[in-house]
């Protein structure tokens, strides 16, 4: 036992992958270069280390390989069997890099159509759904201006028809607010029956905007359809046509009160149809075809790749 | 055939010519027969190959078999050395090569980068690494063939049967260390020590960062030191 303590290598300390780096020239900062530099000048066995580096890195690049046991040209049978049938060439340049944007293109198709269909109120022809309602509804409205606006008209001339026929339009525009949307509604034709057969309360006709609207504006002869409708010399009809509540609250359920458009005079025949055509604006049927086409396409470039996929191409 | 082709190969194979017979490779910077390299970085394919090259792809997306089979004359000897370095197997690495051109045939519409024999090299490596994986071990004796005669370098009257000994004996112990680093150290270091790429080429090759790369090929250094350093006198000049 000689009692001296067992002195560990220092080269096991010193950092041989920064010698090797070094000995590669392999890209080192200053610090780096110094620090392999030091252990270079003080440690002969770094030293032998970057030397049997470059030793091995110059016997590796010289190395021998055994020569190739065959020649691995492609004869034309094994080309027509890598092409494929046609159907995979196909989906084969589907997939090639000069298709590259077709996939972002059919996603944004797709997009852009769903974003048309909702911007056009909703699938078209399908029952039940926004399209049908908004269209009933759009209907109504504009049913309500065009008796606003054709009323005037009306009141050039001499005869005062011109509360019933806003009587009548209004009627229309309000039924047609009403309508479920299955039902198609007649052109000039009223319905409160839908909501006062049922015993239901009518909705209001204030909420229509054009009801809101026709109140405050005078006719000609500075009385104004409100004032006409409501006024004392004649019994509410616009209201009770409405199918809503009236300017004179009776609280009696609108199934006992009498409908407007029996009782008044025949409305004339709008100029346009009030209901709009359940199939859908042009740009819903745009957009729905944009969308199915840009859904194709993903579709279609999907099974491609599953199709051509091939493992040595990653 | 393509004017192209002409201009940048003067000796391209015309449409409906018969088949090149199959003997020696011309020589050419992306094709230096690895039995003959020496230096420690080999030439790199210029500018004029890479024209060669997707001109000769064009040809061949147009149904020219003749063209695509010149680019196999190019490059067949690369890469089987790649690959025979990197599986430890004669007939796993031409299985690998055969399949990488096959691979490359089919999917010739998809190649877009520059460089065709960068490509060519991605889907050889990738198919010499599905070889290992359905072995899943490493070859117990790398090289059974090692006094196949398809071993034997070269003759080569200036070097003399000394120095040609000497490569030979230098080149199986290197192999033998070779077979028993990581398959990823080893790809690399055959990427950059024997093809000559750089790190960033390797690694936009095999998909890894360019940190990983270099940890790569040093480790795998430093693990060959280990396993050579009772013959590194064989390995000094």
């Amino acid at each position: 036992m000689t009692g001296e303590p067992i002195r560990p290598n220092e080269h096991d300390l010193h950092e041989r992958l920064l010698v090797v780096r070094f000995a590669t020239d392999d890209e080192l900062d200053a610090a780096e270069a110094a620090r392999a530099r030091g252990l270079l000048a003080s440690c002969p066995e770094c030293a032998a280390l970057a030397n049997d580096i470059k030793a091995i890195s110059r016997a590796t690049a010289a190395s021998l390989t055994p020569s190739r046991p065959r020649d691995f040209r492609l004869t034309p049978d094994q080309a027509a069997a890598a092409r494929g049938s046609r159907i995979r060439r196909w989906l084969g340049g589907l997939t090639s890099p000069g298709m590259g944007s077709l996939r972002p293109l059919a996603g944004a198709a797709v997009a852009l159509g769903l974003l048309l269909v909702v911007a056009a109120g909703g699938i078209p022809g399908f029952p039940g759904t926004a399209t049908t309602r908004d269209t009933a509804g759009s209907a109504a409205v504009s049913a309500t201006e065009e008796a606003t606006i054709s009323t005037p008209a009306e009141i050039e001339g001499p005869s005062n028809a011109s509360p019933a026929a806003t009587t009548a339009a209004a009627a229309t525009a309000a039924a047609a607010a009403s309508v479920p949307p299955p039902q198609p509604v007649a052109q000039g034709t009223t319905m409160p029956s839908v909501a006062t057969d049922a015993g239901l309360p009518a909705r209001t006709p204030r909420a229509q905007p054009g009801n809101e609207k026709t109140p405050q504006e005078p006719d000609a002869s500075g009385q104004s359809y409100g004032e006409a409708s409501g006024s004392p010399s004649e019994p509410p009809k616009v209201g009770l046509a409405a199918g809503g509540a009236t300017d004179q609250p009776t609280g009696a359920p609108a199934a006992a009160r009498p409908t407007s458009a029996p009782v008044l005079a025949p409305a004339p025949a709008p100029t346009t149809p009030v209901n709009q055509p359940q199939g859908g604006s042009p740009l819903a049927l745009f957009g729905l075809l944009l969308g199915i086409v840009g859904l194709a396409v993903l579709v279609l470039t999907f099974v491609a790749r599953r199709a051509t996929k091939d493992p040595l191409i990653r | 055939m393509d004017p192209a082709i002409v201009a940048v190969m003067p000796d391209a194979v015309e449409p409906g010519a018969p088949p090149v017979e199959d003997g020696p490779v011309p020589e050419t910077a992306g094709a230096a027969p690895l039995e003959e390299s020496t230096t420690h970085l080999p030439p790199r394919p210029d500018e004029l190959d890479r024209a060669r090259d997707r001109a000769l792809v064009e040809e061949a997306l147009r149904g020219n078999l003749d063209a695509f089979n010149r680019l196999v004359e190019l490059y067949q000897d690369m890469l089987f050395g790649l690959t025979v370095r990197v599986v430890n197997d004669r007939d796993a690495a031409a299985d690998a090569v055969q399949e990488a051109f096959l691979s490359a045939y089919r999917n010739l519409s998809r190649f877009r980068g520059d460089s065709f024999r960068s490509w060519l090299t991605r889907i050889a490596l990738n198919a010499a690494t599905d070889i290992l994986r359905l072995r899943k071990r490493r070859p117990a004796d790398p090289f059974p063939e090692w006094e196949d005669e398809s071993w034997q370098p070269p003759t080569n009257e200036a070097e003399g049967p000394e120095a040609t000994a000497v490569r030979r004996s230098r080149s199986v112990v290197i192999a033998q260390a070779m077979a028993q680093i990581t398959t990823d150290q080893r790809a690399a270091i055959v990427l950059y020590d024997v093809e000559g790429y750089d790190y960033q080429e390797i690694a936009d090759m095999t998909g890894v960062s360019l940190g990983t790369v270099k940890s790569r090929i040093h480790r795998g250094r430093l693990a060959l030191r280990d396993l050579l350093s009772d013959q590194m006198e064989l390995l000094r000049d």
